[in-house]
């Protein structure tokens, strides 16, 4: 290839590329309806935010290292602060920062808490990156694994391999530490999550497949959702952006397609549903039966009981699309350009800088 | 588990109070941009994602207020790099851009691909037998769904890899048809 447009295999691919975009449009696929009002709410967020520009804040941080490093401080507090990285703050501080208000009422806590691990890393699938990378509570990388094409979701597995998600390649695979492929399947389009179910079987959210899936370890769907059935006996598609299996057998998901989020049972059937959640990228359910839902253009968090009142919230956040109440009673966010973990009050304590965060899980280690 | 069949409270949108002209140019742009990202390979949700990187950078700059052609162009160049930073700048990444570039304007810089659209619009009506289908089936035209490939396949009595081939032809027949229906157009006094 020499680069130019009249080479042929660049001209050909090119031609491919555009008349198969044409073809997706003709049949439907144009952008999200809510982008223009999308774009205005990022842009007058940013105007309130007013971040600086990342690259030039890093040449500034790393100027300020050097500073620091000469004899503004002692060379103690320099090592300390290198090697705690990109990391503001340890969750060992207490003391919270400048967050948006907290929102009462307090969310209702599990009876009896866990305590706060001692040791714990984090497992983040950077997007923008193309990474998934683990980092402990100090944010040293402990792990990383380069060439990750979309990475969507990482969860880490029991025999201490990790289960990612590709949503660029359309790929869910299990690699283990040394980024080997354990097992892999790719009959999917464009999916953003996969668990590995106590059976041993890996549920897919095949979000641009517009279903939820079963696999097991042969690779054989042993159970495709397709549609959710309402109250009414009618049914409707979904596009899947998060689903997770529930101890009773049930299914829950996020469905972008129309705004909600619905636990189905085994038959499709939805047996709960929360209207009104626009682009809703992730849905937990608490071990105290609430369930957690995160909203990404809203920048909201949202912990809502049985009846769908909000009982917590947490909001000003940057483009989440992933959230998890941690044992400790904190709130683990992946919101973009960082991972963030908050107090129940709002008050953020622990934060680690990412390209583009889409889902971080916490280890106790 | 409680069943619950009323809706749920709504979560209303922060308001966000834009300025009128500015909204009317953004979505003067958008399709454009979204499209000129679509045509570099990226899927619909990256295309949503990055318009919306680009645009509210051009709100950053003040790119918005200069004359359509300029805004388009600060646009798709800032839509360029983002979309080129997402798959970290590998070299055939920024080839293949060069040839997407030199295809948009040649194609479509003059109305964003609107006119190319309607030509393939007329060009897919005139596919007829196996052709018709398969581009039917595979991108959900028509009454159709999208099908996948095995899908496709089994529709039409073909090998998978016979439908892959096939759609390779079909694209290629499709893209004659549009250049001589644009070169038509361009001609047309």
């Amino acid at each position: 290839m020499n680069g130019t447009p009249n080479d042929g295999d660049l001209v050909a691919m090119a031609q491919e590329l555009q008349m198969d975009a044409c073809l997706h449009e003709l049949a439907g696929v144009t952008p999200n309806p809510a982008l223009a009002a999308r774009i205005l709410e990022a842009a007058a967020n940013a105007r309130a935010e007013r971040a600086p520009d990342r690259t030039a804040t890093r040449h500034w941080l790393a100027a300020a290292v050097i500073v620091v490093g000469l004899g503004v401080v002692g060379a103690v507090a320099w090592s300390r602060s290198h090697r705690q990285d990109r990391v503001v703050a340890p969750p060992q501080d207490p003391r919270p920062q400048p967050q948006p208000a907290p929102t009462p009422p307090k969310p209702e806590q599990d009876p009896m808490p866990a305590p706060k691990p001692a040791k714990a890393t984090t497992l983040i699938a950077d997007y923008s990156d193309n990474r998934v990378l683990e980092v402990d509570i100090n944010g040293r990388i402990v792990w990383s694994l380069e060439d990750v094409f979309g990475a969507w979701d990482a969860e880490l597995l029991a025999n201490d391999h990790v289960l990612i998600t590709e949503f660029s390649v359309s790929r869910v695979r299990e690699v283990d530490r040394q980024g080997k492929t354990i097992w892999s399947f790719e009959d999917l389009k464009n999916p953003y999550d996969a668990d590995r179910l106590p059976n041993g079987n890996t549920l897919i959210a095949d979000t641009f497949g517009s279903r939820v899936i079963e696999v097991d370890p042969a690779g054989k769907i042993v159970w495709l959702l397709d549609a959710v059935i309402d109250q009414n006996g009618e049914k409707s598609g979904l596009r899947p952006f998060d689903a997770d299996r529930l101890p009773n057998g049930n299914t829950l998901i996020a469905d972008v397609l129309r705004d909600r989020v619905v636990e189905v049972d085994p038959k499709g059937t939805i047996v709960w549903q929360a209207l009104s959640m626009p682009n809703v990228h992730d849905a937990d359910r608490l071990p105290n039966g609430n369930t957690l839902v995160t909203l990404r253009n809203l920048g909201k968090v949202l912990e809502l009981d049985r009846n769908c009142n909000v009982v917590w919230k947490l909001d000003g956040l940057r483009s989440p699309s992933d959230a998890d109440r941690l044992p400790n009673g904190n709130t683990l966010v992946a919101e973009n350009n960082q991972v963030s973990e908050y107090e129940p009050l709002g008050g953020l304590i622990w934060r680690y800088e990412t390209s583009w965060a889409v889902e971080a899980n916490r280890y106790p280690r | 588990m409680q069943r619950l069949l009323s809706p749920s409270r709504s979560v209303e949108a922060e308001p966000v109070p834009p300025p009128r002209d500015t909204e009317h140019r953004i979505r003067q742009h958008l399709t454009g941009v979204w499209r000129y990202l679509r045509m570099h390979g990226a899927n619909p949700h990256e295309a949503d994602d990055l318009t919306q990187e680009a645009f509210v950078i051009a709100l950053q700059k003040h790119a918005l207020g200069l004359d359509a052609a300029a805004t388009a162009t600060f646009l798709r160049r800032t839509a360029r790099f983002l979309f080129l930073r997402l798959r970290r700048d590998h070299r055939e990444a920024v080839l293949l851009a060069d040839a997407v570039d030199a295809l948009w304007n040649r194609d479509c810089a003059e109305h964003d691909g609107d006119e190319m659209l309607a030509a393939l619009r007329q060009c897919v009506e005139q596919l007829q037998g196996h052709a018709r289908t398969a581009v039917e089936l595979s991108y959900g035209l028509g009454a159709f769904d999208p099908t996948r490939r095995t899908d496709v396949a089994a529709a039409l009595g073909l090998l998978p890899n016979g439908v892959k081939t096939l759609m390779q032809r079909v694209r290629q027949q499709l893209r004659g048809c549009v250049e001589r229906r644009q070169r038509a157009t361009r001609s047309t006094p």
